[in-house]
């Protein structure tokens, strides 16, 4: 490690490291414009000058030529170096504060100031902006340009829905370009032209849509990106940032809900280096409206005659109890509860806890748009990925095997953060039946023909064991396993429809690995509800490739929602014979429905007897309902997620409820004290407490050990100072904050244990062989429950559509944008009536639909669809 | 739209670099030949034949002043005014050239559309001044306004038997 002098206080740091992040633990303060610690270094601003030398050596000996009191002579370079591009080296000797220094910044500064607006009172930025604080800190307090010879360009440029650009506040540093390009991977961003005429811009249409833009935002050090959606709503020194998680995917990006009079201004990210690093993507910057929208139901209601009447709390718990209490101590066999897994842990451990403690029925779910489907849940339990393992960080002797899966629209940041580990020295395998964006990132890509996923597991398993590369320590029955596994390599290949190359190499560099960590999505949980033979094949492979148990080891599930892992975790399934949410929308007298629309869906479900909805909307399902409780939005409260990786955060309350709404938990303990229960919660933290007791796994799990590092942010900055956080996001002055905790798996607890390994014979279905798929997939952006409120967000939601091969379009003379209409196999037969588009991104012999636009939001999910018919029902008038 | 040669011209290009990538220059002069400039719709159409996205192509474009991201006349003519032309008295044969050509202080290309005339940044014809490039391809040196006129008239000839 380089030994290095920066203001006279000398410092080890690893070889590589440039002289901004050298000077960081020392606490010298570089300034920086363009450079970014997440970023690539540019060199574009010069604001990071500092004076370095170097020791004079010695040519004979080689040695530092030492001065008469033994110091090394040291050769200043005769112009000052960009601290973002220099790296250090041994004996180099950094000055940061010289006159020479500080002349130069503030030379660079005037420079910039020349054509800068100067309209801090009405920028967004004001407050928050590296351009004023470096002004303050080191710049000249005056200048000697007159506003007449200012440089004048466009002021508000609308860029895409969200964003502004004002093209004179732009010091073209170059990082919002930089950052589309290097991390989002989606290059819709710009610079034109070049010297004074440079300009950001966009040549796309639509125009720089990318899932990931708001994040420019943050990291423009000036006003010239500007978010439309938070624009000019307060000023940043006037916003509360209270601490939360992302509620819109599993992913749990950590963030700040900007709060001013009762509202949510804007969301920003919370910096969480094991989760999203300083990044959110769009849709969870966004999706907050819908805690402001006029639609909520803020009073209790109860159906009287045959309308839902607004009532006191008072009467609708106690209506609710009536009916209850006859039939409590008898059976509550036909009592049933279902919740939606955004809901917080203590919400649906409360509900459960009601159910089984309470009502004595184990009839409780949460997945109900997924049928029945537990599949991989053990695997999680036994091998998720061990604690410490940190996805963004996966470097050298990690292979990353993603099965299934679509990061992009499933798990955004997720995406971005996979997207960077082939750089850092891991190896990225991405299998899917279709093409995802994530492929273009990884070190092997393969398509498998959907239905034949058990093959394709099967395939690498037995390239692994031909190679002799398994680990038999932890198995039982691996000598049966593999004398049972009665395919070659080439025989799984040819089923999978991969060549058996592919499958050994992947076979082999997974088992070889060092590390192996497997993340399977939403299409590959479709493949094991449908064949058990899949779970058994990877369960196969975690077992004997010996990668589960540790760190950047195991098994990562991507859940389709922001506490999916909390609602298992919870019990938030129909253990010990209870009724799935498939029966229980039919089998079901008395029904609880909890943050879950299932109607929505379903048009078909009806009111089984008696219906709870305890919601935020009157959504389909509170339609149906003979009791509707107000429930209160997350941010209106506090509680726990956990997140796809099992790490348990902390989010606090940012707001006031709304009319009579209250935290799902507290309604559950009000329901529970009428039925003579004896709860004393006072806050989501004693549930939390009680978790922490009961829940082996989430043991120490309390509110105040999840808030380490998730704390409010000091809106206030002093300059030169401590600086706040918004302005350090900016500045990229950014410290390594981790928070929350993961849980230990089993097979973490349990060093010694031992499990089966079970060969299970695929079952060979249609799609394996012939005929027409229909992979039902997801679009990021979506008109979903919560996304509907977005006004921005709906702007940007493309319009369903069917996806298909540009060979099979030849073959069944389909063009580009023709309506087609598809029959698939369910009971009964249906059909879809959608436009084509005939693009790369689907093999031949599948069409891919998203299940969450308008007008294909009742598709089948997961069920085994096969495709019976594809003709064009209209042509394209010209 | 790009004529199916020219598409098959860019993919031709992309096999050339080890970098499919750096093609894009090429590709984008190819592009230019076939609309006389770069709108949109040629950008959209390179960008679509190299696998990139717009933007990036279009920055290229915007960068290099070869590219023509505006329309211009069937001849352009790049001037150079730079310092020592400057001295050598280019400015003056500038503005009588462009008096010529029916041109005000903010146009570029006369009505008829047959010849744009532009300041251009040093040619590196210091010492036969004043210099242009015409359409991108020859140096042109010593012009005397003689020699200028001559050239022009050349020009419009051609321009208005095509
Ligand atoms: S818009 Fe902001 S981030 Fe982008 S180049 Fe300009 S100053 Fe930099
Ligand atoms: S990736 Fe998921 S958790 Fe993160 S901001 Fe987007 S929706 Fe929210
Ligand atoms: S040149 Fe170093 S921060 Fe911009």
């Amino acid at each position: 490690m380089p030994k290095v002098t920066i203001d006279g206080k000398i410092i080890d740091v690893p070889a590589g490291t440039l002289i901004v992040e050298a000077a960081k633990p020392v606490g010298s303060h570089i300034p920086v414009f363009c450079y970014h610690p997440k970023m690539a270094p540019a060199g574009m601003c010069r604001m990071c000058l500092v004076q370095v030398g170097m020791p004079k050596m010695d040519p004979a000996t080689k040695q530092p030529v030492v001065d008469e009191n033994g110091q090394p002579v040291i050769n200043w370079m005769p112009k000052l170096q960009t601290g973002c591009t220099t790296v250090v080296s041994e004996g180099m000797v950094v000055h940061t504060t010289t006159p020479q220094v500080a002349e130069a910044r503030r030379s660079i500064l005037e420079f910039l100031l020349t054509s800068h607006p100067l309209d801090c009172p009405v920028c967004d930025k004001g407050g928050e902006c590296p351009l004023q604080d470096h002004t303050l800190h080191y710049g000249p307090g005056n200048t000697r340009f007159y506003v007449e010879s200012k440089f004048h360009n466009d002021k508000a440029v609308p860029l895409s829905p969200l964003i502004m650009l004002d093209r004179e506040r732009c010091i073209q540093c170059g990082r919002c370009v930089r950052f589309q390009d290097e991390i989002a991977g989606e290059p819709s961003l710009g610079l034109a032209d070049r010297g004074r005429g440079l300009e950001v811009t966009t040549f796309d249409d639509p125009p720089f849509n990318s899932n990931f833009s708001g994040n420019t935002i943050d990291i423009c050090p000036v006003g010239a990106l500007t978010s439309r959606d938070f624009r000019f709503t307060a000023r940043v020194f006037e916003l509360n940032d209270y601490p939360s998680v992302c509620q819109q995917c599993a992913v749990g990006c950590n963030v700040y809900l900007g709060t001013r009079d009762n509202l949510i201004r804007r969301v920003t990210p919370r910096q969480n280096e094991a989760v999203n690093e300083v990044w959110l993507c769009d849709k969870g910057r966004l999706e907050h409206h819908y805690a402001h929208s006029p639609e909520r139901v803020t009073t209790p209601m109860i159906r009287a005659e045959s309308d839902l009447t607004p009532v006191s709390w008072y009467e609708a718990l106690n209506f609710v109890a009536n009916r209850i209490r006859p039939t409590l101590g008898e059976s509550g066999k036909s009592m049933a509860g279902l919740a939606g897994d955004r809901l917080a842990n203590e919400d649906l451990y409360l509900f459960q806890k009601l159910f089984r403690e309470i009502l004595g029925s184990n009839n409780l779910d949460h997945r109900f748009g997924w049928s029945q489907w537990n599949a991989g849940d053990a695997l999680v339990k036994n091998f998720g990925a061990g604690v410490g393992t940190n996805l963004g960080e996966l470097g050298k002797g990690v292979t990353a095997l993603l099965l299934g899966a679509d990061p992009q629209t499933e798990q955004p940041v997720l995406r971005l953060r996979l997207s960077k580990i082939t750089r850092q020295g891991a190896t990225l395998v991405v299998a899917n039946g279709r093409a995802t964006k994530l492929a273009q990132y990884a070190s092997h890509k393969t398509i498998y023909r959907y239905g034949a996923e058990a093959y394709f597991v099967l395939g690498l398993v037995r390239a692994m064991i031909d190679a002799g590369l398994h680990k038999s320590d932890k198995a039982n029955g691996a000598t049966e396993y593999s004398a049972a596994l009665n395919l070659t390599v080439a025989e799984c290949a040819a089923k999978a429809e991969v060549s058996a190359d592919t499958l050994k190499t992947i076979g082999e560099t997974f088992a070889a690995s060092e590390n192996g960590i497997i993340l399977f999505g939403r299409e590959f949980m479709y493949a094991m509800q449908r064949d058990p033979a899949v779970e058994a094949a990877l369960n196969a492979l975690l077992i004997l490739s010996g990668h589960f148990g540790r760190k950047n080891n195991g098994v990562i599930a991507l859940y389709p929602r922001s506490n999916s892992m909390g609602a298992l975790d919870m019990g938030m399934t129909p253990t010990d014979g209870g009724m799935p949410a498939s029966e229980m929308l039919t089998k079901a007298k008395l029904l609880y429905v909890m943050g879950a629309d299932p109607a929505r869906e379903n048009p078909a479900f009806k009111n089984p007897g008696f219906m709870i909805v305890q919601d935020l909307f009157m959504t389909a399902t509170a339609q149906k309902a003979d009791v509707v409780f107000p429930a209160s939005a997350w941010a209106e409260r506090d509680g726990t997620f956990t997140n796809t990786e099992r790490r348990v955060q902390y989010f606090a309350r940012a707001l006031e409820p709304l009319g009579q709404a209250r935290p799902d938990w507290a309604i559950i303990q009000e329901l529970a004290q009428q039925l003579g229960a004896k709860w004393t919660y006072a806050s989501a933290g004693d549930v939390m407490n009680e978790i922490a007791q009961r829940i082996p796994t989430y043991a120490k799990m309390t509110h105040a050990r999840l808030q380490v590092n998730a704390r409010r942010r000091a809106s206030v900055q002093t300059v030169g100072g401590d600086a706040a956080e918004p302005v350090q996001m900016a500045l990229g002055e950014l410290i390594g904050v981790v928070s929350g905790a993961q849980w230990a798996t089993f097979s973490e607890t349990n060093a010694d244990a031992k499990f089966d390994v079970k060969f299970v014979q695929p079952a060979d279905s249609a799609q394996a062989t012939a005929g027409v798929y229909l992979a039902v997939t997801r679009a990021l952006l979506d008109c979903g429950a919560l996304a509907q409120y977005s006004e921005i967000i709906q702007t940007r939601v493309p319009d369903a559509s069917v996806e298909i091969n540009s060979h099979d379009a030849e073959a069944w003379e389909i063009a580009n944008g023709a309506r087609v209409r598809i029959t698939f196999e369910s009971k009964p037969p249906r059909a879809l009536e959608l436009p084509a588009r005939v693009d790369g991104s689907v093999p031949p012999g599948v069409v891919a639909v998203a299940n969450n636009l308008d007008g294909t939001m009742n598709l089948p999910m997961g069920a085994q669809v096969q495709v019976t018919q594809v003709q064009v029902s209209q042509a394209i008038a010209d | 739209m790009l004529s199916e040669t020219a598409k098959q011209k860019i993919q031709e290009l992309k096999a050339r670099y080890p970098n499919a990538r750096s093609a894009v220059m090429p590709a984008l002069y190819v592009a230019q030949a076939e609309y006389g400039w770069l709108p949109q719709e040629a950008i959209d159409a390179v960008a679509a034949e190299m696998g990139m996205t717009s933007t990036e192509v279009g920055s290229v474009a915007s960068f290099y002043t070869m590219y023509h991201v505006k329309p211009v006349g069937a001849h352009v003519i790049d001037f150079c005014t730079d310092l020592p032309c400057a001295l050598a008295g280019a400015d003056a044969a500038f503005a009588r050239l462009r008096e010529r050509l029916g041109l005000d202080a903010h146009q570029e290309t006369t009505a008829d559309d047959a010849i744009t005339l532009r300041h251009a940044p040093c040619l590196g014809g210091c010492d036969k001044v004043p210099t242009l490039l015409l359409d991108n391809q020859a140096q042109y040196q010593n012009m005397t306004d003689e020699k200028l006129d001559a050239l022009v008239a050349q020009l419009r000839v051609a321009h208005d038997k095509s």
